[in-house]
């Protein structure tokens, strides 16, 4: 049975579709509008474009607040201080930085379950510049030889792409990209394209 | 919006379709039969939407060969008599549509492990940004945060929580006290100052456009 799409989405709708909120059998009766419908065309490129900005506008307002909080420089602290403590974090961060080329972070290993709150501080997360074995909750989805995992940021812009196999009630990938500190979200597809779940990843 | 008076979308760049609702097992009907009318039809009715999807998904290279692509595997697989229940045609096209995007999005990452050593970026979908989308993204981006910036944090955070943190309409409500009607109108009210603001631009833009004509002409 689908959720037929009678008249045109409204706006709020549109960008229910655009995050991600909207059930399947809506996603898939509001495709197929869009497939002949100019004027909703047209409509969710318009929310699309306000949903990117204030996407945007909030993360760069996040992190120039994070940085504000981290001025440590504003501390009064003596000339001659700074400089030895400047020598001492040179050396750190030279032993840091030669000892990271020659050891990459070790692969982290992942369970993930989809849900869409926050990660609290308990929540698993991934090693900064490690690659990552993921194994996606793949629990009453339908089975399949083959699944396709995308790595999106919080931007949706794609980060890695690739394909997995169901092993049980898990479906497990290695993400072969090395990520940066972050938040993502780990996309599972059917062979088809279809988006089945969705599991968010921190990386710290 | 700001860009609604110069903007050309590629993905849109299409003849309008002749009917808005049309018969789709009529049609189903006339293809099967190999009517070259109905195929026209078909085309003229669906081959704008399939653009749009495939332009969103995978950018706008090769996108008149992928559309090309799309609508033969439509036209044969109604002519081989695959389409069991022509009343659903578009939810047909649209299966036809996300496997197109899922073969292609496999095909590009298999060619690019291939090519590639396997930790580098992969960057699927080629949008192709020039300088003036650029622009126009930067001046929206510039407008949302100077609405904003005008807020009180709470309200801040409830945007922030939706549109970056994409946390749903009740989770927001429920973790910050807020009723559905308050959250609605908050964001409700942002947007219309965002259409507001870019409009009063987009005027002042045009404005000095047209004075600077002026004053060149009385040159």
């Amino acid at each position: 049975m689908h959720s037929r799409v009678e008249i045109h989405p409204s706006e709020d709708e549109f960008e229910q579709y655009l995050l991600g909120h909207t059930t399947a059998s809506r996603t898939e009766a509001m495709e197929e509008h869009l497939l002949v419908c100019e004027s909703c065309q047209t409509a969710l490129e318009q929310a699309e474009a306000v949903v990117i900005a204030m996407r945007s506008a909030c993360r760069e307002l996040t992190q120039e607040r994070v940085s504000e909080q981290r001025r440590w420089w504003q501390i009064r602290i003596p000339v001659a201080a700074y400089a030895g403590s400047f020598a001492v974090l040179l050396t750190f961060v030279s032993w840091g930085y030669l000892n990271r080329v020659s050891t990459p972070a070790p692969e982290s290993e992942l369970a993930l379950e989809a849900t869409r709150s926050a990660a609290g501080p308990h929540a698993p997360f991934a090693a900064a510049g490690s690659t990552a074995l993921l194994h996606l909750n793949a629990t009453s989805l339908p089975a399949g030889p083959r699944y396709i995992v995308e790595v999106v940021d919080l931007g949706g812009g794609l980060v890695w792409s690739g394909g997995a196999r169901a092993a049980g009630n898990a479906v497990t990938v290695r993400v072969g990209k090395r990520l940066d500190a972050g938040r993502y979200w780990v996309r599972l597809n059917g062979a088809n394209g279809v988006e089945l779940r969705e599991f968010e990843l921190n990386v710290r | 919006m700001l860009e609604q008076a110069a903007e050309e979308t590629p993905c849109l760049a299409m003849p309008a379709p002749a009917e808005t609702n049309p018969d789709w097992a009529v049609l189903v009907g006339r293809i099967q039969a190999g009517d070259d009318e109905g195929m026209t039809d078909l085309y003229r009715v669906f081959s704008r939407g399939i653009r749009f999807y495939l332009c969103r998904q995978l950018g706008t290279q090769e996108l008149d060969d992928k559309v090309h692509d799309t609508f033969l595997i439509v036209v044969q697989a109604i002519q081989r008599g695959e389409l069991r229940e022509p009343e659903r045609l578009m939810g047909f096209v649209r299966t036809v549509v996300r496997r197109q995007v899922a073969a292609y999005i496999d095909k590009v990452v298999h060619r690019r492990r291939e090519e590639v050593e396997m930790d580098a970026v992969i960057r699927v979908v080629d949008i192709g940004c020039n300088p003036e989308v650029t622009a126009i993204a930067r001046q929206r981006i510039d407008l949302a945060r100077n609405i904003l910036e005008r807020m009180t944090p709470r309200d801040r955070e409830i945007l922030s929580r939706f549109y970056l943190r994409e946390q749903t309409q009740e989770q927001i409500c429920d973790e910050m006290n807020l009723s559905e009607t308050q959250f609605r109108l908050l964001k409700s009210r942002a947007k219309a100052r965002f259409a507001n603001l870019g409009r009063r631009r987009l005027q002042g833009g045009l404005m000095r456009s047209v004075m600077l004509k002026v004053s060149r002409s009385v040159a």
